[in-house]
């Protein structure tokens, strides 16, 4: 299915203001999702260079890769980031990026968790950690229960069936993957399933791990994906979240915010892994850093 | 799966048999005005279980069957059954519904199709407003009946149906999937006629389509929407999705031990072991019991005499 690219810019423009107010606020949290989503969603040279440009003058400002958010993987993401548009490293980060990949890549030899393969991934971004750590797709895929008991297991279930999934695939890095009878058409009515009760986290995961599965076009993930693209919002972000935020006592608007940021991350990333994009590979999708160092010599 | 419809069937007629004072009728009420209510919807759908049920020779010739055709028509035969029939047009289709599922079984009712014709005749009756679906419905009755009458084609009702140009799935209401699940049966006459004819190429898009909405109420364990699903599979000809055995075993493994299936408005309250009075059960479950029957009835005839 084509995605208008429009869709992106105006998340682009959402981000842009949310990040600035996020980083007045010290919210680190959503400071960072902020840039993530900049960055992902920035579509042209002159998006990167205005992107690249705001997110300098803060970090030099406000120094927001030294100050920890509670997320390992997002403050490694806004790394990512923040290197890939300016091509440098923030103050005294790149040490710091060397122990998480010695550390994450030592953990992740001893526990095969979906965790440390996202943190595996990403420092791999940054050129930290050794590629051969990088699994391959050669084990078999293995589940608790037949595949037919996750028509109707419980979500704590389902989401341990696509963390074996994504740990499987690699969250997509490896394609063409066989899998069993019955998956794709269970996780097909999942997915309908997670549409119908606005479960928008689980329909976004559910999108992306279909996908890895090698199964886009059907009919079921282009009305979830079309389902997605209608629920964004005139001002940018995804999800309409009114009854959520009423029962989760979000009442301002401060509150809501990284929740949104959270959720629109979710959905764009679902919506450009519909490409050949995957986040966990490369997070920005455009020139590389040695082309970036020369234009930071104007910037 | 033969073994396991035929148990199902079994157990779904002993339920009925056993609850059949559940489906009397009140009597006419001159105080107020008479519509379809749920007593008369309940009399209306068992007759329409004749019509399906009679399609196959040793079901038509089951005791219970015999049964439920006799306590049928005891309560057609009854002095104040067809009172003010020809006047209170409100209860028509309740008329038309038995009248049918009668015929089916071989029992005609010449002065009620009568009657019934004349009304048609009057111009009123299929000259109101209704939705496609209503119209395919009632068409269909019409047409069972052998009552004359100048609706459009099913050709031409089906062109301005939601089963024509489906509603997007993600915001489907239960209601507008019993629109599609009623359209298909009586476009297909629950299978008798090939869909095929009417649908031509939009054949493909809408099995895949029915699949999904399958696959999606087994696993909303909602037992009278997978029942009424599966009979269109049946009806449509199309069992080659991957999840049409599952769905199936789930059905059956769905039934209680009394014969009767649990309806979405109870299931809750059954699981945490409350006390649901049996009229109340009796109200809610008999609807998933009656299309699970037909679904079992059709699908059974269908590999056994069928294949």
């Amino acid at each position: 299915m084509k995605i208008n690219p429009q869709l992106f810019e105006s998340v682009y423009n959402w981000a842009q203001a949310q990040f600035q107010t996020a980083v007045y606020s010290q919210d680190i949290n959503a400071a960072k999702i902020a840039a993530v989503l900049i960055a992902v969603c920035a579509g042209d040279e002159n998006k990167r260079k205005e992107a690249a440009l705001k997110i300098k003058l803060s970090e030099d400002a406000y120094g927001l890769s030294k100050t920890n958010s509670d997320n390992l993987q997002l403050d490694i993401q806004y790394v990512i980031v923040y290197y890939g548009l300016t091509g440098t490293w923030p103050d005294e980060i790149e040490d710091m990026m060397d122990i998480y990949a010695s550390v994450a890549g030592e953990a992740w030899q001893s526990s095969h968790d979906n965790e440390l393969l996202k943190a595996v991934l990403l420092l791999a971004q940054l050129g930290k950690v050794d590629p051969e750590l990088i699994p391959s797709a050669n084990t078999a895929l293995l589940f608790e229960n037949p595949v037919s008991v996750y028509l109707t297991a419980d979500q704590k279930e389902l989401y341990k069936l696509i963390n074996s999934i994504d740990r499987y695939t690699c969250f997509g890095l490896q394609e063409q993957l066989e899998s069993p009878e019955l998956l794709i058409p269970v996780l097909e009515i999942r997915l309908l399933a997670a549409i119908k009760v606005y479960d928008l986290q689980l329909a976004c995961c559910l999108i992306k791990t279909l996908n890895y599965l090698g199964s886009h076009d059907s009919m079921v993930v282009s009305t979830a994906v079309k389902f997605l693209i209608h629920n964004q919002a005139a001002a940018g972000f995804f999800g309409y979240y009114d009854q959520e935020f009423k029962l989760m006592n979000k009442q301002t608007e401060e509150s809501k915010i990284g929740y949104l940021l959270a959720s629109t991350l979710q959905a764009v990333i679902a919506l450009k892994e519909q490409t050949s994009y995957r986040f966990y590979k490369t997070i920005l999708s455009f020139p590389s850093n040695q082309q970036l160092r020369y234009e930071m010599v104007a910037l | 799966m033969k073994d396991e419809l035929l148990i199902c069937i079994e157990k779904s007629l002993d339920w009925i048999h056993s609850h059949l004072s559940f489906f009397s009728l009140p009597a006419y009420n001159l105080e107020e005005e008479q519509f379809m209510d749920m007593p008369r919807k309940r009399f209306g759908e068992l007759a329409l279980s004749l019509l399906i049920l009679t399609r196959n020779q040793d079901l038509k010739n089951d005791v219970r069957v015999k049964d439920i055709a006799a306590f049928i028509k005891d309560t057609v035969s009854a002095k104040d059954y067809d009172f003010n029939m020809a006047r209170n047009l409100n209860l028509f289709p309740f008329y038309l519904m038995v009248i049918n599922g009668l015929l089916k079984e071989g029992t005609a009712y010449p002065d009620h199709q009568y009657t019934l014709q004349q009304i048609v005749d009057s111009g009123y009756i299929t000259n109101i407003e209704r939705n496609n679906w209503n119209k395919i419905d009632f068409r269909y009755n019409l047409d069972v009946a052998g009552l004359k009458h100048n609706m459009a084609s099913y050709q031409d009702l089906y062109k301005q149906s939601s089963l024509c140009d489906l509603p997007e799935l993600s915001y489907l209401r239960n209601i507008d999937i019993y629109a599609i699940t009623h359209m298909i049966f009586h476009l297909s006459d629950f299978g008798a006629a090939d869909m095929k004819i009417i649908l031509k190429e939009d054949y493909n898009k809408l099995t895949t389509y029915m699949a999904l909405l399958t696959g999606y109420y087994a696993h909303k364990e909602d037992w009278d929407l997978l029942a009424e699903l599966l009979i269109c599979c049946h009806n449509l000809n199309y069992r080659e999705f991957p999840l049409f055995k599952l769905c199936w075993e789930k059905m059956i493994q769905s039934q209680n031990p009394e014969g009767d299936f649990t309806s979405r408005y109870i299931q809750k309250e059954l699981k945490l072991q409350k006390i649901v009075s049996q009229e109340e059960r009796f109200d809610v479950n008999y609807h998933p019991t009656l299309v699970s029957l037909f679904a079992c009835s059709l699908e059974y005839n269908h590999l056994v005499y069928e294949n």
